[in-house]
């Protein structure tokens, strides 16, 4: 496929120079989700639920609809979607309001060093103020998460398992959540799936993979910054206290105290993030119209060429599965250090990620301390693999034909 | 703007062959380290103070990139025979160059290789990183703790 003509800032004559290699960070937009925000502002903008005028109402149902939209993308019911700012915010609302309340001392938190900061602090601090206590899935030679590995690291003291089900390090194959989750539940603990880096790039029906709660971001699936979702379970999330307090999310307040509306509502108090919400479900039927099992081939396709081509050139490094990944390739150069890499590759125009992409402890695990990561996504093509594979070799031989 | 206007030739052979670079034998006077989390560049300065308040001895340490290396090897040889007060001139005008905020001056000798980082916003701080570990040093000193 070649996308890039949906893409505004592709297409510009700055863009067209652009190999922009960066989706794991964030996703370019498509015109669909740019004009979407448009004519949201200028013909429905009002806040939602409070007015009884058609202009609010109009809102309001672009809202909802979006909420429909996101729901349908993940197969889950509506009631189930909770909007949120993105990946973050949702794994800290569960570790703040589901687990302070259900851990106790002994219980265990099974998570990996090779998890993003955002899935593994909150865990830190969930289990220290419960007592509770972290436990590492151990991870292969090639420093991945497997699924046999997390079956066989739950024991009958694991009351949540929290894991990415894509690593945004090491784009490995995506983890089978079903099995985690009945091996999860078999013991009566809750699974949290990180999908920031697998929910944009394949096909996810939440109840077939029988999660407790799924956490993603919008503007890593090609919808606005500032929106993502928090799935839940609807039994967990009728369980589950509120973690924003405030307007829209009451049933009734009195002075000393309240009571609160169903889920959804009971987790967005205040004004949401309408118009985000309503951009996230262009951008979910943006990426249906695409076929998600066409985006994962496609993007499969990709990374798994760009990390062969890459470990052809010598005295590169590249990290991950030997066999089968998703669109994100991390490599070092000998002797060059990441950000000289992605200096040297942003002056031919290619947009790369040089640090520890939030993963200090697997760059540690790794025995680096950065990367350069390469990511994918629809509307990349192999041309922009040649791009990264001659730039790297030029790289290569600017930093070391100098100076030696 | 091209990639030799950042990696001049002095600023790879540095980064390559750095000098000044280990932990600094006998008395340390001043030290301080700094990190840039969101690279995970490290870097840590040692330095003795001589008679008269003159930079005897000057060592870094530290894993980082090519820039930020260079950078404290340069440095750690420039320091050298300078006094504190020196040493902060010198800081002031390296980091007013880096940042784009004033031109190249005589007195930065062999640091005016890193004029051309000012046209590289995102990489300003790995040229300033060792200066910056300087300067708390340096405040850490003179506030006698
Ligand atoms: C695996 C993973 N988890 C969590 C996050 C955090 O996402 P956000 O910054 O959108 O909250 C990211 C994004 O970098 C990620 O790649």
């Amino acid at each position: 496929m070649d996308l890039r003509q949906d893409f505004p800032l592709l297409v510009t004559p700055e863009g067209k120079q652009l190999t922009y290699l960066d989706s794991a960070a964030t996703a370019q937009k498509p015109e669909l989700v740019l004009q979407t925000l448009d004519h949201y502002y200028r013909h429905d903008n009002a806040n939602v639920y409070r007015g009884v005028y058609s202009l609010a109402a109009r809102a309001t149902a672009a809202f909802e609809q979006a909420r429909e939209k996101v729901a349908s993308f993940i197969h889950a019911e509506p009631d189930e979607v909770i909007f949120t700012s993105g990946t973050t915010e949702s794994v800290n609302a569960v570790a703040w309001a589901w687990a302070r309340a259900e851990l106790k001392p002994g219980d265990e938190i099974l998570t990996s060093e090779a998890e993003h900061h955002s899935n593994l602090v909150p865990w830190q601090e969930a289990a220290r103020a419960t007592g509770a206590k972290l436990t590492f899935v151990p991870l292969d030679e090639d420093k991945l998460v497997t699924t046999e590995a997390v079956l066989a690291a739950i024991t009958p003291r694991t009351k949540i398992v929290a894991l990415a089900q894509v690593s945004n390090v090491l784009g490995n194959l995506p983890l089978n959540v079903a099995a985690i989750s009945d091996a999860a539940h078999r013991v009566g603990a809750v699974v949290i799936v990180d999908g920031a880096q697998s929910v944009p790039h394949m096909p996810i029906d939440v109840h077939a993979m029988g999660a407790d709660f799924v956490a993603f971001s919008g503007h890593k699936m090609m919808g606005p910054t500032g929106i993502g979702v928090l799935y839940g379970r609807r039994q967990m999330l009728a369980v589950m206290a509120p973690f924003h307090f405030g307007g829209e999310m009451i049933s009734h307040v009195d002075a000393e105290s309240s009571t609160y509306k169903d889920a959804p509502q009971k987790f967005e108090g205040g004004t949401p993030p309408i118009a985000q919400a309503i951009g996230l479900g262009a951008a979910c039927d943006y990426l249906e119209r695409l076929d998600m099992s066409e985006v994962m081939a496609h993007d499969r396709t990709l990374g798994e060429q760009a990390a062969s081509r890459l470990r052809r050139v010598p005295g590169v490094t590249v990290y991950g599965p030997s066999e089968g990944r998703m669109g994100v390739v991390s490599f070092n150069l000998e002797d060059v250090h990441p950000h000289d890499v992605a200096t040297a590759l942003d002056q031919q125009g290619i947009c790369v990620r040089a640090g520890h992409h939030c993963c200090q402890p697997l760059m540690r695990q790794l025995g680096v301390a950065a990367t350069v990561r390469a990511s994918f996504y629809a509307y990349n093509t192999e041309a922009d693999i040649d791009k990264l594979a001659a730039g790297v070799m030029s790289t290569m031989e600017f930093f070391h034909h100098v100076a030696h | 703007m091209s990639l030799t206007d950042l990696y001049r030739e002095i600023i790879l052979e540095h980064a390559r062959h750095p000098h000044h670079k280990g932990p600094l034998d006998g008395p340390v006077t001043l030290q301080a380290g700094l990190d840039n989390p969101t690279c995970g560049d490290e870097v840590i300065i040692q330095v003795r103070l001589g008679p008269g308040g003159i930079v005897e001895a000057a060592k870094f340490d530290g894993v980082g990139c090519s820039i930020s290396m260079a950078a404290a090897s340069i440095m750690s040889e420039m320091l050298i025979g300078r006094t504190v007060a020196q040493v902060k001139e010198l800081t002031d005008s390296y980091t007013a160059m880096v940042s784009g905020q004033k031109p190249p001056t005589d007195d930065l000798e062999d640091l005016v290789a890193f004029a051309g980082v000012a046209q590289f916003p995102m990489r300003v701080k790995c040229a300033a990183l060792p200066f910056h570990a300087l300067q708390k040093g340096i405040s850490r000193y003179e506030g006698g703790s």
